[in-house]
């Protein structure tokens, strides 16, 4: 079978710079 | 410089608490959607854009070579990848 091919999405990213929040996601983190 | 790689000290990992890649690097925190962290993991300075496309397509259909560069141009500007 021919795998199936996803969809390409425009590449994109959010960022979390401030120690305030790394620590919010890290904390949310496993 | 040509072929792009993570910087020293940058690590692409995947949160499974958010069933998400992410990309830690001194300064803070990255969140790619699927299609950039596919693109970081390629970038190990042995492919160059196009080549990065290429082997995109055999995963996604309708890979745009320039969507590759414009993220790779991002990710250097946030200092997560350099030119090798």
């Amino acid at each position: 079978d021919t795998p199936e091919l996803e969809v390409w999405t425009t590449p994109d990213f959010v960022e979390y710079e401030t120690p305030m929040e790394v620590t919010a996601y890290a904390a949310r983190m496993d | 410089m040509v072929k792009p790689r993570l910087r020293t000290g940058v690590r692409l990992t995947f949160d499974r608490v958010r069933d998400t890649h992410v990309l830690l690097f001194p300064e803070g925190v990255l969140v790619p959607n699927a299609t950039a962290a596919a693109v970081l993991e390629l970038c190990d300075g042995s492919n160059e854009v196009g080549e990065i496309a290429d082997r995109l397509g055999a995963r996604f259909r309708g890979v745009r070579v320039e969507d590759v560069a414009g993220v790779l141009a991002r990710f250097e500007d946030r200092r997560v990848v350099e030119w090798t």
